[in-house]
């Protein structure tokens, strides 16, 4: 008999030790266009209700962020850019001044190559104008654009004094098309929070954060292949990832935004020494637990290319890396080479 | 009654037998041989403005025409993968885009508010970055 | 103060059958396997044997000393390789189990099944109950479904190889008393 007793007690204890959380909540998917891009939110509630809420709620706010820190319309930004241009000291709002102090200090960590101080540069690329159905893009002029990388507007040109904003070079304008979307993820994911749920995905256009896990199972994702889909011989996802709670991933890649002019590409990532379209990577994926400094250092190790970042990313305080360039060589960093599962023949080039 | 050397098969072992073949048959068909292989999307999800979203099967090829705010988009089914095969916007961000084919990969046409992905039950990704 | 424990004939003969399994268990893990997952099963020869001729009470016994006294012996308590054993013993038992039901009764019960036909059954669930706990708790990644035509195929043939053997032991000790 003792057998039994203690066969059945050990039983027992192995049943409760391994049930898993009954808790199970269901997934509450919406998109919405708004940001200038396509926002997928993924909310996991038993609540479907407090999902719509908080779906409106973030529906809201970055139709809201996307006025107010619009380069070149009536809201905040626009203002402070023209007043910037004629050197006159502009009062802004708090929300700007944060954005500022904290794009020059990730401009300073990244030797100047996260630079959105450059909106003259990307106006005269005419980025601005993506949006506008009915615009007939042309080259830039070349001395246009050499004049403005000789006049080096850079984020430590502007001054802030309490609620004052400066500039002492008239050519900045601020741009912070590599970073707005960083920062507005980042505070949706608090909003969220706020609102109790703590289980979610916001991917905005391919950039994203999570928080918590999806019923106990972390968030996973594919990393698209730069390569054009329109050749079926080409994998469709390159890689894929498991993230952590609260990790977000940024993607920079030359065919994500882009005009054709004569029949070639150009894309929106600008060089801000060269003033031209950055050349040498594909893409680049950041892995960090600040969407704002996933999205900053995505752009500048997209710019510093296949030589460069190792060095950048050290300054930036990034991690994990991903850089695939021109040439199809993909490069990781030791720590994102642990964690990215690769879909591809192509041995990676691990580099510290 | 079967008998081999020492061996009896019963007629319930020709029956346990035959039921383990056929689940093991059944078991490959599903897992190897199945159109629908893990992360192959099932599902077309067209969300069309603030319309509430269409969802289309992905076993059958077909051609959707949407008249937008700026002109018509048009999406093609074939194969079990989808695209914008036209749209009327300039950027034409949509159209280069390509197939999609993975679960959870999705593109839009902004300007017509016109956004298209694929859904799957057993999706292998919960989202897919670096699109646009 | 001494403890004092009665035991019974078939407590005697549980852990004999016991001790039986888990040599054969411990054995068995030493070897190499070509498929992770995949081995030759010989333990559950002796559970089986004990479920056709001592009934299913025995053999839960039997199939449990094994699992918990083999991976204390192999350090594995606890661990995955030891949920994916105890998953796997307890799914081929609770199968035998049902299989055996409509053949209670009285009437039907010389048509039960011969130990090739539990054999299989007990393989089968026996795989499967590890896969899912794999699947479940270890590598929940869509995937790894695409292995388990492969580990059923196995898991058959495995089935009937340890169903012949069975039958051949029970067919040597048929008049002796354990």
């Amino acid at each position: 008999m003792s057998i039994k007793i203690l066969l059945l007690s050990c039983i027992c204890l192995l049943i409760t030790a391994c049930q898993p959380d009954q808790h199970s909540e269901k997934l509450y998917q919406q998109q919405l266009f708004s940001f200038g891009t396509l926002i997928d939110v993924s909310i996991m509630t038993n609540d479907p209700d407090q999902a719509k809420q908080a779906i409106d709620i973030i529906s809201r706010r970055f139709d809201q962020l996307h006025t107010q820190w619009h380069p070149w319309q009536a809201g905040d930004l626009g203002q402070a850019n023209q007043r910037f241009s004629n050197k006159e000291p502009y009062s802004s709002s708090p929300s700007i001044i944060k954005l500022i102090q904290d794009s020059q200090r990730l401009s300073e960590q990244s030797n100047g190559l996260f630079n959105p101080a450059i909106g003259q540069l990307i106006k005269l690329w005419q980025f601005d104008q993506l949006e506008n159905e009915h615009y007939q893009f042309t080259l830039p002029d070349a001395e246009k654009i050499q004049a403005l990388i000789q006049k080096n507007p850079q984020m430590k040109d502007i001054f802030v004094n309490n609620t004052q904003i400066k500039s002492n070079n008239s050519s900045v304008a601020l741009d912070f098309g590599a970073f707005a979307k960083g920062v507005a993820i980042e505070q949706m994911i608090d909003i969220l929070n706020e609102l109790n749920i703590h289980n979610a995905l916001i991917n905005a256009g391919g950039d994203l954060k999570v928080s918590g896990s999806k019923n106990n199972k972390l968030w996973r994702i594919g990393i698209k292949n730069p390569e054009n889909a329109q050749n079926p011989s080409v994998k469709p996802i390159i890689a894929a990832i498991n993230l952590n709670p609260d990790e977000a991933l940024f993607t920079s890649g030359n065919y994500e935004r882009f005009f054709e002019f004569q029949g070639k590409h150009y894309h929106h990532i600008i060089d801000p020494r060269s003033g031209y379209p950055a050349k040498g990577t594909q893409s680049v994926t950041v892995l960090s637990h600040d969407a704002a400094l996933a999205d900053a250092a995505s752009t500048a190790l997209f710019i510093a290319g296949p030589e460069l970042w190792p060095e950048i990313a050290k300054k930036m305080g990034v991690q994990y890396v991903m850089l695939i360039s021109d040439n199809n060589k993909i490069y990781l960093s030791p720590a994102m080479a642990e964690r990215i599962e690769l879909f591809t023949d192509i041995r990676p080039i691990i580099k510290k | 009654m079967l008998t081999i050397g020492k061996v009896i098969f019963k007629p319930a072992d020709i029956l346990i037998l035959f039921a383990a073949s056929i689940l093991t048959l059944w078991l490959y068909s599903i897992f190897w041989f199945s159109a629908n292989q893990q992360g192959e999307a099932e599902i077309l999800r067209v969300q069309f403005a603030d319309n509430p979203p269409l969802e289309y099967t992905l076993s059958e090829d077909r051609t959707i025409v949407l008249a937008g705010k700026i002109g018509d988009s048009l999406i093609e089914i074939k194969q079990g993968k989808a695209r914008f095969i036209h749209s009327a916007c300039r950027n034409q961000f949509c159209v280069f885009h390509g197939w999609l084919t993975v679960a959870g990969d999705s593109t839009a046409c902004l300007p017509n508010r016109i956004s298209i992905s694929l859904k799957s039950a057993l999706s292998d990704y919960d989202a897919i970055a670096g699109s646009q | 103060m001494k403890l004092h424990f009665t035991t019974t004939h078939q407590d005697h003969r549980i852990a004999l059958l016991a001790a039986l399994a888990i040599t054969i268990h411990i054995i068995e893990s030493a070897f190499p396997s070509p498929l992770p997952g995949v081995k030759p099963g010989l333990a559950n020869v002796v559970t089986l044997f004990t479920f056709i001729r001592y009934g299913w009470h025995s053999a839960l016994q039997v199939s449990l000393l094994r699992v918990i006294i083999s991976s204390l012996v192999l350090g594995t308590f606890l661990s995955p390789t030891f949920l994916l054993s105890l998953s796997g013993a307890l799914l081929s038992l609770v199968s035998l189990i049902v299989i055996q039901l409509p053949f209670n009764q009285s009437s039907f019960h010389r048509h039960q099944p011969s130990a090739l036909g539990y054999a299989v059954i007990a393989s089968i669930s026996h795989m499967s109950g590890q896969f899912l706990v794999a699947w479940y708790f270890f590598i929940p990644h869509p995937g790894l479904f695409q292995l388990l035509p492969i580990f059923i195929t196995f898991a058959v043939i495995l089935g009937i190889v340890s169903g012949i053997i069975t039958q051949l032991l029970i067919n040597q000790i048929q008049q002796r008393k354990l």
